[in-house]
């Protein structure tokens, strides 16, 4: 009986697996980095390459994941409004302005050896040796997170 | 134009070369990766009994028999912080799930810094503080990669956040590839993922590490039907209960198999043999019994659908399953913990009310993963509750049945009093004809007759009469108009009076009325006969009783006069007498009026005047009253009027 109810648990998690593949995705920054909140329009000038500097003075470094992967591909939907054809092509014109990792460990390796470093990664790869950047005051478990995933 | 991934790997090549050079340098791996993590206990014998638990629990997924080892684990070394912890995870008691964690938190000071981080990733996972709880656990990923029970810990509460990649990524890092338990749950993570290839590897591994238990072949069969292999599937649920007859949601998997494959006669036929072959929970029995009416939807047959669904819906609505449900959902909408009773029915076909309530917990997205709860039986509950709500019942029954009548009894003085009332007008009303209202006198005699009433009767009326008081109203021209308004009213005390009954006493003014009546012919020629005082009391039961009131007249002279019963039969005294007589005569005198010498007509006019009786009339009251007496008699509405 307790296998059928471990079987019964797990069609439970399947059957939620279907109503919800989401994947959030969380702003991280080095932990000398002082901002712990970002407007979307202040997010947007980052990834454009607009906004090149923090308050401090400290320059800006982007570091993402596979701008074509489904999870980068929302993050410019919904931050820049642009499909990825254009990231392509932002990439292109703007050689350096963001650094491309493989997986969310090396993101959060990067940006916690790195000041002025600011990236996205999964919310369930966060580690103790970044921080976390709210955007417009939002954590990803707050309702109406900008990049919470579908 | 150029490709997708030909335009970002040529954009990024040369970065991801530098970032790799990068990472490589910054990625030291951490001293303690190889090694194991530390369970910290005082008790040899409590660490035995944990390492067999895990054995037990992640190697042969026997659950039961793990959880009885981390309790005797624990009765061997109190403190040992992760033996409670991991009694947490698998307990299948929800209170004993929330006891734990609590004594995991309170006993981590006993236990490694390490392990202190792994009960705070679940005491904060516990309390909704995710951030945290995530960092925490990839903390001690980060520091025990290959750890079989840290790599199963991690995995699973990734499962239950719906975290399937990220599982897998845990799994696939740790490079463990013998552990049955931790080989299943990475099946179900790629059929989450739709890679049901890997899935059925991976189920197919764990069927051959576990040969002889049914469970893999159930898992198995699963999977493959998630895959759309269908007679495959059939195939390994039949194993599945042929390693284990009563391995019952085998038979159901066929049934639903059977289902998808568009045979629903068969399906309802497996359907109903599991119905019949294995005693299930009712939230069991109705959810197949919900795929079987599914098998009429499924092949257009409306009316076998209605009949089946209405069947299944009486069913559940007989046993309150309905409420169960509606609960879980109206938890689930409004992010709520459920409590809800409801009714089960034993084997026996004996009914025991239950009481359910649970904890939902949400992932990151919002949506529901998982519930923890806990069933208590509150038959005794319920039956108390019962038998008090029939005990208010039948009070309350007995206070209706007395207020009615009360009620009634109310409205039968209320009817009298009317009646009475009625009597009082039809004299208001009567003409104020000298003639007719010098008749009035006898009528009301003829009204008073009152006869036959018990010794006792007689006593509790002249107390009653005794008791009266009399308010006075003298009008503005007293002169002309020397009419008493009398109201009579019954002391509170004798209203109370046992002897309280049914019955109407009442009471009449008769000999102030005559006094009243012959005064006012001799004087204005008209009297208001409202004076007359008459009031439905309380008396002997069944009996209406007609009194007589001694009622005194207050003139313009004396206003204190009246002692009805009593003060207005007490001889004048003699001075004051003589002082009103004074005035009367002067009064008479002025009016024009003779005044005659005799002495007993002057005592009586002098009485008259101040309202009280003279001593021949006091002599005439007394004889008259103690003629009455020997003929009280009960009299009814129509002898009264």
């Amino acid at each position: 009986m307790t296998k059928v109810r471990i079987i019964s648990l797990l069609a439970w998690i399947a059957l939620f697996s279907c109503l919800a593949q989401a994947k959030q995705l969380a702003i991280v920054a080095d932990k000398e980095n002082s901002t712990g909140n970002v407007k979307t329009a202040d997010l947007a000038n980052i990834l454009s390459g607009k906004t090149k500097s923090w308050a401090d003075g400290k320059p800006v470094k982007v570091i993402l994941r596979d701008p074509s992967s489904r999870d980068m591909e929302m993050v410019f939907r919904r931050v820049l409004n642009m499909t990825p054809e254009q990231v392509h092509a932002l990439i292109q014109a703007h050689p350096g302005l963001i650094v491309i990792a493989d997986t969310d460990d090396a993101v959060l390796r990067f940006v916690s050896a790195t000041r002025g470093a600011i990236g996205i990664v999964d919310l369930y790869s966060l580690t103790k040796d970044v921080n976390v950047v709210k955007i417009d005051g939002k954590l990803p478990f707050d309702v109406g997170y900008l990049l919470k995933g579908n | 134009m150029i490709t997708k991934t030909s335009s970002v790997k040529t954009a990024v090549g040369s970065t991801l070369i530098a970032l790799g050079l990068l990472t490589s340098t910054l990625a030291a791996a951490p001293a303690t990766k190889t090694a194991a993590f530390p369970l910290t206990t005082k008790s040899p014998e409590a660490r035995r009994l944990l390492d067999e638990a895990l054995v037990q629990y992640i190697d042969h997924v026997a659950q039961p028999e793990a959880i009885a080892s981390l309790r005797k684990a624990i009765a061997a070394d109190p403190h040992f912080a992760m033996a409670h912890e991991l009694l947490a995870q698998i307990s299948l008691d929800s209170a004993e799930q929330v006891a734990e964690q609590k004594k995991a938190f309170a006993t981590r000071h006993y236990a490694s810094p390490v392990e202190r981080t792994a009960i705070q990733w679940y005491q904060d996972a516990a309390e909704h503080k995710m951030i945290p709880a995530i960092t925490s656990m990839n903390d001690v990923v980060s520091r025990y990669p290959h750890d079989k029970l840290i790599v199963w810990m991690a995995s699973w509460w990734l499962m239950t956040q719906t975290q399937y990649e990220r599982a897998l990524a845990v799994y696939e890092q740790s490079g463990i590839t013998d552990s049955p338990g931790l080989i299943n749950n990475m099946a179900y993570n790629y059929a989450d993922l739709r890679q049901y290839d890997k899935a059925i590897a991976f189920m197919a591994k764990y069927a051959a590490s576990l040969p002889g238990d049914p469970n893999p072949e159930d898992s198995y069969a699963e999977i493959l039907r998630l895959a759309g292999r269908f007679d495959e599937s059939i195939q390994h649920y039949r194993a599945a209960l042929a390693i284990d007859p009563k391995f019952y949601s085998s038979q159901f998997g066929i049934a639903d198999t059977y289902s998808l494959m568009g045979k629903q006669v068969q399906a309802r036929k497996d359907y109903k043999t599991g119905f019949k072959k294995f005693p299930l929970e009712e939230m069991q029995q109705v959810m197949w019994q919900t795929r079987e009416a599914t098998t009429y939807v499924r092949e257009g047959d409306v009316k076998g659908a209605d009949h089946a669904f209405q069947a299944l819906a009486e069913t559940a609505h007989s046993r309150h399953i309905s409420q169960v449900e509606a609960a879980i959902h109206y938890s689930l909408a409004e992010r709520r913990d459920i409590d809800v009773e409801y009714r089960v029915v034993q084997p026996d076909g004996t009914m025991r009310w239950m009481n359910g309530r649970g904890h939902t917990f949400y992932n990151v997205a919002g949506e529901p993963v998982r519930m923890v709860g806990l069933m208590l039986d509150i038959t005794d509950r319920k039956q108390t509750e019962a038998a008090l709500r029939d005990l208010n019942a039948t009070l309350e029954r007995r206070v209706a049945e007395r207020t009615t009548a009360l009620q009634r009894e109310v409205a039968e003085r209320l009817r009298h009093r009317c009646r009475v009332l009625e009597q009082r007008q039809r004299l208001a009303r009567l003409p104020r004809h000298p003639q007719v209202l010098a008749s009035l006198g006898g009528q009301q005699r003829r009204a008073a007759r009152v006869t036959e009433l018990p010794r006792r009767s007689l006593g509790l009326a002249q107390r009653l009469v005794a008791a009266f008081q009399l308010r006075h109203r003298i009008p503005g021209r007293v002169k002309r108009q020397p009419d008493v308004h009398g109201l009579l009213e019954c002391s509170p005390r004798l209203r109370e009076a046992p002897e309280r009954d049914q019955c109407l006493l009442e009471a009449r003014g008769r000999l102030p009325v005559r006094r009243a009546l012959r005064r006012s012919r001799a004087r204005l020629g008209q009297i208001n006969h409202r004076v007359v005082p008459e009031l439905a009391v309380p008396a002997m039961r069944g009996q209406r009783c007609v009194v007589p009131l001694q009622v005194a007249c207050v003139d313009r002279f004396h206003r204190r006069r009246d002692h009805p019963g009593r003060g207005g039969a007490e001889p004048l005294q003699r001075s004051r007498q003589q002082q009103c007589l004074e005035r009367w005569r002067r009064d008479r005198e002025h009016a024009g009026d003779a005044i005659h010498g005799h002495a007993a007509e002057q005592d009586r006019a002098a009485a008259e005047a101040v309202g009280q009786w003279s001593h021949h009339e006091l002599a005439d009251a007394k004889t008259d009253q103690e003629r009455r007496q020997d003929h009280l008699r009960p009299v009814g509405d129509n002898d009264a009027e």
